[in-house]
């Protein structure tokens, strides 16, 4: 291989709960800088993926490389500063009982290196401007100082893409990033997710379950079933393919 | 021989007390300090029921069941009025407030009884001794393991083979989804929790005739007993079985033959296990895992 | 702008005059104290503001982090044993203190590298069984005096100053204190604090942050221990007397009951609650024997009724009132006094590789 390392790269990976395959021997390979989406039904492993990818779970065969390297045995905080990983949930996880601008400033002081000083207060000044600039990336600014709680699901969301964004991944994981969301929500995120992606050194891989976001947003698609990748492609493609029709876009439509 | 029967003594009454700890925090996920205020209301109850007169040994047998079951009602009041508000508490607030408990049983143990020991002699017929293998055993001790093992039976029974057990198991594994599958949530914990304390006052009214009674045996005993939990595995009825047993037979060794170290056989025990498995003997990592 | 009630950066747009005003006035109490009290209640007021101390040091792991330890009588005990120690051998005081801070802050880092796994309920048992293990060990140790401890400890002269007159033991135990608040509230104010809330809040977010949170956990143990072993020394000198009574279990959980009546998401809800109960040990053990019952309802009452501790009762009384006046008001009452807690005990997660196996370290 020559030039860039692929961004994410999975290599036959198997991981069971409780003796149900989650993963059955999955490869699958990112090139840098895409914006890459993961479909398939439920249950068809792609939160388990994304877990496995960011070090939630450790696969029980095969290897995980990141930015060309092999991640597999490198516990999840530690990706994130040594390959650039972050990740959004599909229900955000925030820090329900600070405000806005502190759960931004957590993230900036995690990936700074201040968040060890235990004496000095300034960092977390500092740390504050820098929050509030993020904030204002994604026009969070009016929220700064309420509680994260109180907010809606759609901010929630937005504020753990902020929180992901200060932390300067190389590449982004987003699990559902418009579940639950309005369709004007929904309309402002993708903008979002595209304008960050466009502005270059990102790749980003989100799972999807609205078709239209998939379709407006992905470069390259990934089709997952029961556990198997099915196929990937550019999405003209995969839309044409009946198996995947089968199995996903006629469900899908049969469901909405 | 001695040895083996005072350990299998011991550890039983261990056992008795342990397995309801182990239930309730397994089924409820409480951490229950209060559960050595009951193992001592139960000791109580049996001493009052008797006043300190040695009867028959069908009728201390009668007697014991329905000093469980008295302190099993008082559980059950308990929970009823207070455990239920402290489900929805963080974790670390719930363990105070058993702890909170604790005390006030304690304080109205005080308050009814004193703090002068009292004893409760053992029932006519167990007084005496017998002789196996060259060594003399207390035929109390025959007691207290058959009911140990009648525990044990029954458990497994109830969990592995009854409706009751099966709702226990799916609460225990996932109480939300338990609910969502028409399993009475609250039902199941109410009597998870009479049950617990019903084990909790058989030991209590078990041990009675082996210790003198103070209020403060509530706190000593539940010390033991939360070892004997972390070293069976949280939730595991078999392995706080096997835990029990084991230091039983440890502690009743090392007072033979190395009594400078009998006081820590807990700890030389639980240190041997953990190091191997962080979650217990028969535990699962459920426990470990981070809850927010 | 931001919530009072949440530490960190909301404290760096609080007015500072009126904080100021509160600390002169603390230490004008503090210097007038003796006086206004009289020498026979000053051994009471001087175990009280260690207890304040000791509270607050456990309210790093409690409040600040969530950390369950049930343990801390183990570094409390080993401060007051080092410094009777230390006193044996004529040490002078702030040699002695220091050592009694290094040696619980040693005893404690062990004890978390023991416990590193461990998180939650597991924590709480095991910290448990670990101080009880330590207190098992110094009863049998002969040199340290067994059940009855290590009596006639004195506090040798420093500086000139001679401490068998009690105003000048009591300058010594509060300065003292105040400077291990001030420590504290140095950490729970600092970037460390500020993570270690967020490991509170959600800790599987703030390990995909980045953070290492069973280190920061186990650094918040170990300054928690220092605390503890500051707040035990001092007791040594206080009470001339160390039994293997202050590494019980008991002592342990002391100091939590303190911190859930005060409030535990409060720097000064420790305090308060420490000021507090023993207020109320000193007064029930002169008028009842049956005190145990009457503490442990009053720690239930509060529990239920104010699960934030009683310096919550302006947000619980304002929060009636105006649930009062709007009927049915949008926002919701019960999340602000903390009757609804946030994320309940069910709201299990694995750990990010804790699922499979262990963490390489």
């Amino acid at each position: 291989m020559s030039g860039d390392p692929s961004a994410v790269e999975v290599r036959g990976v198997v991981k069971r709960f409780a003796g149900n395959l989650a993963l059955d021997d999955v490869s699958l390979v990112i090139p840098a800088g895409q914006l890459h989406a993961i479909i398939g039904p439920n249950g068809a492993g792609k939160s388990t993926l994304f877990g496995v990818i960011a070090g939630e779970h450790r696969p029980d065969r095969g290897t995980v490389w990141v930015a060309g390297r092999d991640v597999t045995r490198i516990a999840a905080h530690r990706r994130v500063r040594a390959v650039g990983v972050a990740r959004a949930f599909q229900v955000a996880r925030i820090f329900p009982e600070m405000s806005v601008r502190q759960n931004v400033a957590a993230a900036v002081i995690a990936a700074n290196g201040s968040a060890r000083q235990f004496w000095r207060v300034k960092p977390l000044r500092v740390a504050s401007v820098v929050a509030d600039e993020a904030l204002e990336r994604l026009s969070l600014v009016p929220v700064a100082g309420r509680p994260a709680r109180a907010l809606s699901q759609g901010d929630r969301k937005r504020l753990e893409i902020a929180m992901a964004l200060v932390l300067r991944p190389r590449l982004l994981l987003l699990d559902e990033p418009t579940a639950g969301m309005s369709p004007e929500e929904t309309a402002a995120t993708v903008e979002l997710i595209r304008g960050i992606w466009s502005l270059g050194g990102l790749t980003v891989m989100l799972t999807e379950h609205d078709m239209q976001v998939v379709f407006d947003l992905a470069q390259q698609l990934t089709v997952m079933d029961r556990g198997h990748v099915l196929c990937s492609g550019e999405p003209e493609t995969i839309r044409g393919r009946d198996d995947v029709r089968e199995i996903y876009l006629g469900r899908a439509h049969g469901a909405a | 021989m001695i040895v083996i029967a005072t350990g299998l003594t011991d550890g039983m009454l261990l056992f008795l007390v342990a397995s309801g700890l182990t239930l309730i925090l397994g089924v409820m996920g409480v951490v229950n300090f209060s559960h050595g205020g009951f193992f001592m209301i139960g000791a109580y109850l049996g001493y009052e029921f008797l006043r300190g007169r040695a009867v028959s040994t069908w009728l201390f047998l009668l007697l014991i069941i329905a000093a469980s079951a008295a302190t099993a009602v008082v559980g059950l009041a308990a929970e009823r009025v207070l455990f239920r508000r402290l489900y929805r508490l963080p974790e670390v607030t719930s363990l105070l407030g058993t702890y909170a408990l604790l005390l006030i049983l304690e304080g109205v143990a005080q308050l009814i009884w004193g703090q002068n020991p009292v004893t409760q002699p053992e029932p006519n017929g167990l007084v005496r001794v017998f002789t196996l293998a060259s060594a003399q055993i207390p035929r109390y001790d025959l007691l207290v393991v058959g009911a140990g093992v009648v525990t044990v039976a029954g458990l497994q029974l109830l969990i592995k083979r009854t409706e009751f057990g099966r709702q226990l198991t799916a609460v225990a594994e996932d109480r939300f989804m338990a609910g969502l599958l028409g399993v009475n949530v609250n039902w199941v914990f109410a009597a998870t929790f009479a049950l617990g304390i019903f084990l909790a006052g058989l030991g209590g009214t078990l041990a009675g005739p082996t210790l003198s009674m103070v209020p403060d045996i509530a706190v000593t005993f539940i010390l033991q007993s939360f070892a004997i939990v972390i070293v069976g595995g949280f939730g595991s009825v078999l392995g706080s079985l096997i835990a029990a047993l084991a230091l039983g037979l440890l502690h009743a060794y090392l007072v033979t033959y190395v009594p400078s170290l009998a006081d820590f056989s807990l700890y030389l025990l639980m240190a041997a296990v953990l190091v191997v498995r962080p979650q217990g003997l028969l535990g699962s990592t459920a426990l470990l895992r981070e809850t927010r | 702008m931001s919530s009072p009630r949440t530490a960190g950066l909301a404290v760096l747009r609080r007015p500072r005059a009126p904080a100021a005003a509160g600390l002169l006035t603390l230490g004008v109490l503090a210097i007038a104290w003796p006086q206004l009290v009289g020498s026979s209640a000053l051994f009471f007021w001087e175990t009280t503001v260690i207890a304040v101390l000791f509270a607050t040091s456990v309210n790093l792991l409690f409040g600040g982090g969530r950390i369950p330890s049930f343990g801390q009588a183990a570094f409390y005990g080993a401060g007051a044993y080092a410094v009777a120690e230390a006193a044996s051998r004529s040490w002078p005081v702030p040699l002695a203190l220091l050592l009694a801070v290094v040696v619980a802050g040693a005893l404690a880092m062990v004890t978390s590298l023991i416990t590193w796994r461990a998180a939650g309920l597991a924590f709480a048992m095991l910290t448990l069984a670990i101080a009880q293990a330590i207190y098992t060990l110094v009863v049998q140790v002969s040199w340290l005096g067994g059940y009855n401890g290590i009596p006639g400890i004195s506090v040798p002269a420093l500086a000139g100053i001679n401490f068998y007159n009690p105003a000048n033991l009591w300058y010594l135990d509060v300065v003292c204190v105040a400077i291990g608040m001030l420590v504290f509230w140095r950490v729970m104010h600092s970037p460390f604090g500020h993570t270690l809330n967020s490991i509170r809040e959600d800790p599987v977010r703030a390990a995909f942050l980045g953070v290492n949170i069973r280190a920061y956990r186990a650094v918040a143990f170990t300054i928690a221990g220092c605390g503890a072993g500051l707040a035990g020394g001092l007791f040594a000198y206080v009470n001339q007397v160390v039994t293997p009574d202050s590494l019980y279990w008991t002592q342990s959980a002391t100091p939590i009951i303190m911190l859930l009546l005060g409030g535990i998401t409060y720097y000064w809800g420790p305090a308060v609650g420490a000021v507090l109960l023993s207020a109320l040990l000193n007064y029930l053990t002169q008028a009842t024997t049956n005190y145990l019952l009457y503490i442990g309802l009053l720690l239930l009452a509060v529990l239920i009724v104010m699960p934030r501790g009683l310096l919550s009762l302006p947000t619980v009384v304002s929060d009636l009132w105006s649930r009062g006046r709007v009927a049915s008001g949008s926002r919701s009452s019960g999340a602000r006094t903390g009757l609804v807690p946030v994320g309940s005990s069910t709201d299990t997660v694995a750990m990010p590789g804790e699922q499979d196996q262990e963490n390489p370290p």
